[in-house]
């Protein structure tokens, strides 16, 4: 064992995090287990990366650039971080300067992913950044996977002028806007540098109303570096007060008359609890409704916890209560599911709360629409709804939620000895092992924030994460389906619970834990150092399977029949990813037997506690438990709503 | 209401309702020897055959599950899936009461039909019985461990 504990208070003093007791014993019981750690000494975080965090801001003032115009209205926006590769180098740099809490990592894909992965558990608005050409292509599908998601992403990458627009003069030129066309809400290249504060107007104004998606602005050099000597030289230069309204729409009394009527006569309604809750904070709001009117609720989007899981209510982790709702409420569900997506019984009635009327009717046909911020529509239903008990649907819910235990305790117990006979570990230990430290023992559960990601190992380990809290789950393939920025969207995350922004306050410098297979591992391991540079401490589990989770699709006794296919599927087996972590600044920890996992998880969530050091745990296993011929249940589906969703 | 109407009429009535609040997106129905034959693209792509007999007072999903052999685990665990549609400890809403309707799989050659024979002559139930059931069969017991039989069948995807 060479992990250090340190006796004295560490580097995370506000609460002890690991209170000993179980996690303890978990340490001491995997001392002989076959894992390796080790850290290379030589890897140093150098001297000016905590000289440089500690330095206090130095706001600009008259006379200014562009980019510092620019970043003092971020700053007064209260843009909650950004997350960069270099580049962009005048705008990035006044960010830092004006005080934005700043991230370097090593991609500019990964750092948009890291921003949005902070926007999912936040709620706040997040810039990223690159340089113009190679580094902004470079972010394309982490700025799709933010749309689809819909986060509040200002999306910042620019260093090229317009003056030699066209000309290949020198490198990196590339037309940014029509490039992502589809995948933001509003998306614009400054050209006149009087109205760069302007501008910062327009993105505000789309980040912080309705529907939020990302907001795409480029800089060219005319704009960023052109210096102004007073406000005067600037068009539209006036507090935000003055450029955008926190106003919010209300939803008619009429309507939520009959909404109220509507649940007050249905026998099983559900509430479909999505994004717009989350960025609204209409958590209290929400549970008011609930438990006035004995609504069940169930959560969807790109994070989870708006309504705890605990609460006799939810229905997150009852899959087989949805298809008995008689009135699903769809509330803030920005990505509609079309019929059959969701588990509803086809005579349910539907009533959408959204802000966006232009969206209201899409996909799933609707029985009342109302146009309102959520938090402000389920304030109103709170008040309008008769006080009801629905004794029946809480037992049909509480009924559902104990089959779905079971069902994950037989996975469970199939996975053990699926692990025995084939000398490695299940999918199904993993989940159980991670909730069982997360939920059960001396951490509390409320505590832990987690970045659910991977594809298959996904299956498994959703159905057993928990959300007590708004933004404890960050949905990490949601929508978009990308598999690869789940170490990225760990750096996001992890800095928001860091900083302690938002609903991450109360557990200000706790541990992050994420879930990844080894196939979207590859694509943003290197932040692995970004993570260690920044001493953000993080618990990273690699699902190791050999293959692509789809590996069966190219396989001669799978579902196509395919020959001279397979190779394109498999990697090498055995792969050390552990030891990439290592080589990285993190530890590594070696899993190959079912029975050493939770101890090296429980090493590893002290190591992140007490020493804010990442850990890469490499969990060994084989691509043949996804066959449900050869190792039943296999590759499992899902059912959406609830803690297993992540297509809507 | 709809009960004062011939019995085609009636299944023809409560079929066009679901079409017209959207559940199903296309709907389209013809009278063939009797018959009351009708397709429904509803859950999937996949069209849906929904053939009432007034005769027989039998509703049938024609051919709802292809590519199903008699022998197959999947036949057998759907089998058992029908017959604990009866249960008596499923809650109302979810339960079809074999009292009011007599349910049957068939199993032709790997295609399997699905079919309601109402024995009170109440067709609304017997209707929303068999929808209820054929969503259970998607959105329920097909999410089971059944990912490869529904990306063959269902263009499921594969991710």
């Amino acid at each position: 064992m060479k992990t250090k504990r340190s006796t004295a208070a560490g580097p995370v003093s506000r609460r002890n995090f690991v209170a000993g007791g179980a996690v303890a014993a978990a340490v001491a019981a995997g001392a002989k287990a076959s894992t390796t750690e080790r850290r290379d000494s030589n890897i140093k975080i150098p001297g000016e990366v905590p000289a440089t965090l500690a330095e206090a801001p130095n706001p600009a003032a008259f006379p200014m650039t562009g980019a510092q115009i620019f970043a003092k209205a971020c700053k007064a926006e209260g843009l909650a971080a950004l997350f960069c590769a270099p580049g962009n180098y005048t705008v990035i740099n006044a960010l830092a300067s004006e005080g934005v809490p700043c991230y370097g990592g090593r991609t500019e894909g990964m750092m948009c992913s890291a921003a949005d992965g902070f926007a999912r558990v936040t709620g706040e608005a997040v810039a990223a950044s690159g340089t113009e050409g190679p580094g902004f292509t470079n972010m394309i599908m982490n700025i799709a996977a933010a749309n689809a998601a819909r986060s509040p992403v200002l999306v910042l990458a620019s260093n090229m002028t317009l003056a030699l627009e066209d000309t290949e003069h020198a490198i990196q030129r590339v037309y940014q806007q029509p490039t992502t066309e589809g995948m933001k809400k509003y998306g614009k290249r400054l050209i006149n540098p009087e109205r760069v504060h302007e501008y910062a107007g327009y993105a505000f104004r789309q980040l912080k109303s309705g529907v939020p998606r990302p907001v795409h602005l480029d800089f060219p050099g005319e704009v960023a570096r052109r210096v102004f000597e007073s406000a005067e030289d600037l068009r539209y230069y006036y507090d935000r007060s003055k450029y955008r309204t926190e106003s919010k729409p209300h939803p008619s009394p009429k309507e939520v008359e009959q909404a109220a009527r509507m649940i007050d006569r249905a026998e099983r309604p559900i509430i479909v609890a999505s994004a717009g809750v989350f960025y609204s904070k209409a958590w209290d709001a929400l549970r008011a409704v609930a438990e006035k009117g004995d609504v069940a609720v169930v959560e969807s989007g790109p994070s989870r916890g708006h309504f705890s899981d605990s609460h006799e209510l939810s229905a997150s982790a009852a899959p087989d209560a949805l298809l008995s709702a008689d009135l699903v409420v769809l509330v803030g569900q920005y990505c509609m599911p079309n019929i059959g997506e969701f588990s509803f019984d086809p005579d349910a009635a539907y009533i959408r709360i959204d802000p966006d009327a232009s969206d209201i009717g899409r996909n799933l046909p609707i029985d009342l629409g109302i146009v309102s911020c959520e938090r402000a529509a389920l304030e109103a239903l709170a008040e309008a709804l008769p006080g009801k008990r629905r004794p029946a649907w809480r037992d049909e819910l509480a009924a559902a939620r104990a089959a779905f235990d079971a069902e994950n305790a037989e996975h469970y117990r199939l996975g053990l000895e699926y692990s025995r006979q084939a000398g490695c570990v299940h999918p199904a230990v993993i989940a159980k092992e991670v909730a069982d430290l997360l939920y059960r023992g001396d951490i509390p559960k409320e505590q832990t924030t987690v970045v659910s990601g991977g594809y298959g190992v996904a299956r498994y380990t959703r159905r057993r994460f928990r959300a007590y809290r708004p933004g404890q789950i960050c949905n990490g393939a949601y929508q978009y389906g990308a598999i690869g920025p789940d170490v990225g969207y760990t750096v996001g995350v992890g800095a928001a619970v860091q900083q302690g922004t938002g609903p991450q306050a109360p557990y200000k410098g706790a541990p992050v834990v994420a879930i990844t297979g080894d196939a979207g591992f590859a694509y943003s391991a290197m932040e692995l150092e970004t993570l260690s540079k920044y001493r953000i401490p993080a618990v990273v589990i690699v699902y190791n399977n050999n293959a692509w989770g789809v590996w069966r699709s190219g396989s001669s006794g799978g579902r196509s029949g395919t020959t001279r296919a397979q190779h394109m599927y498999l990697f090498q087996e055995n792969l050390r990813y552990e030891k990439i972590g290592e080589a990285l600044g993190a530890r590594g920890e070696y899993v190959t037997r079912a029975e050493d996992f939770a101890p090296a998880l429980a090493r590893s969530y002290e190591a992140a506690a007490r020493e804010r050091l990442s850990t890469v745990i490499n969990c060994q296993s084989i691509k043949e438990f996804w066959s449900a011929r050869d190792y039943p249940p296999g590759l499992l589906q899902k059912v959406e709503p609830g803690c297993m969703a992540y297509y809507h | 209401m709809v009960n004062s109407r011939a019995p085609a009429e009636t299944v023809d009535a409560l079929l066009r309702a679901r079409a017209d609040r959207g559940v199903f997106r296309t709907f389209a129905a013809s009278r063939v020897r009797g018959k009351l034959d009708c397709s429904a693209v509803w859950l999937g792509d996949r069209p849906l055959r929904i053939v009432f007999d007034p005769q027989r007072g039998v509703l049938e999903f024609r051919d709802l599950l292809p590519n199903l052999p008699y022998k197959s685990g999947l036949y057998r665990d759907f089998r058992k899936f029908l017959k604990g549609r009866a249960a008596e400890d499923l809650p109302g809403h979810r339960r079809v009461d074999p009292d009011r309707v007599r349910l049957r799989g068939r199993n032709r050659k790997g295609s399997v039909t699905v079919s309601l024979e109402s024995l009170d002559g109440d067709w609304e139930y017997c209707v929303s019985k068999g929808l209820k059931l054929v969503n259970e069969v998607f959105l329920g017991f097909l999410r089971g461990p059944y990912h490869e039989y529904m990306v063959s069948n269902f263009h499921e995807p594969e991710d």
